[in-house]
């Protein structure tokens, strides 16, 4: 998909969903989608940090246990940094429970597993992401 | 608009390295050894049969000393059978290189507990190996 009708698409089928101030608290992404929701772009801001944070998502029906189950997704972001994640054809079988996606923010690389927790911390600063996401 | 103008941005900015890796798995494949921006990454899952299953491009910064132990910075997911590009320019992050393995396994090593990271799945006679590109420009 070129850049001309990747944006097209963005301004006709997908809906942004701006969160200012993700941190270690589960925050609900959806769409509405019964099927569940296709990722097409993401923007994490770190700008206001000075180390690297962690942009983590799960696919989850209901606020997952952060520190207890892995995630599907880690995207790491440098601090002072931003980024411009597309997936240019959508994410999508990844975040299929309906309307049950949820993204943190932390400052902690590793994520917990079934058998060793690990706490997610906050970033020290406020971190910012906004979630371009449609339907299945 | 501001989505437009970052994406055209992106899209113009020229990578220095175009990593071919073809039946990669489990297997730590280290293609870079000094500073670099992961650019983007094409995801090429069809040669396997389970569209149920999800394989991951998990990716360190540097060599890790396993990738059973050591966290990963970096985890994308591919949903099988699909042949995906995703745009990701992660600066400042990769710093000592890049080590990256495709696997099954959702979970990660931690600290506490190692976690086997698995080839990715199929059934009978097809591959467990995927195909990839990564692209990616040296850091100054």
């Amino acid at each position: 998909m070129g850049v001309k009708s990747f944006i097209e698409s963005v301004a006709d089928a997908i809906a942004v969903q701006e969160v200012t101030g993700l941190t270690n608290a589960a925050q609900l992404i959806q769409d509405g989608g019964a099927a569940g929701t296709v990722l097409h772009f993401l923007t994490p801001d770190n700008l206001l940090n000075t180390a690297v944070s962690y942009l983590k998502m799960w696919d989850s029906s209901g606020a997952p246990a952060i520190d207890t189950l892995e995630p599907d997704i880690i995207l790491p972001i440098a601090g002072k940094k931003e980024l411009a994640v597309q997936c240019i054809n959508g994410l999508s079988g990844i975040l299929t429970d309906p309307n049950e996606a949820y993204a943190i923010a932390t400052s902690t690389k590793e994520s917990g597993n079934t058998t060793a927790n690990v706490t997610q911390n906050a970033p020290t600063n406020q971190f910012d992401c906004d979630f371009g996401v449609g339907t299945s | 608009m501001a989505y437009g103008r970052i994406l055209i941005r992106d899209q113009n900015d020229k990578t220095d390295h175009k990593h071919e890796i073809t039946e990669i798995d489990h297997v730590a494949r280290t293609i870079e050894t000094a500073a670099v921006t992961l650019k983007k990454i094409r995801i090429d899952c069809t040669r396997t049969t389970l569209a149920s299953t999800v394989t991951w491009i998990k990716a360190w910064n540097g060599v890790p000393a396993s990738v059973n132990t050591v966290a990963p910075d970096f985890m994308w997911p591919c949903s099988l059978i699909k042949k995906e590009p995703h745009e990701f320019n992660i600066e400042g992050v990769f710093t000592d290189g890049l080590t990256i393995i495709a696997t099954s396994t959702k979970a990660n090593g931690n600290t506490g507990a190692s976690k086997t990271q698995a080839a990715p799945q199929a059934t009978g006679p097809a591959d467990t190996t995927i195909d990839i590109q990564v692209y990616t420009k040296l850091e100054t």
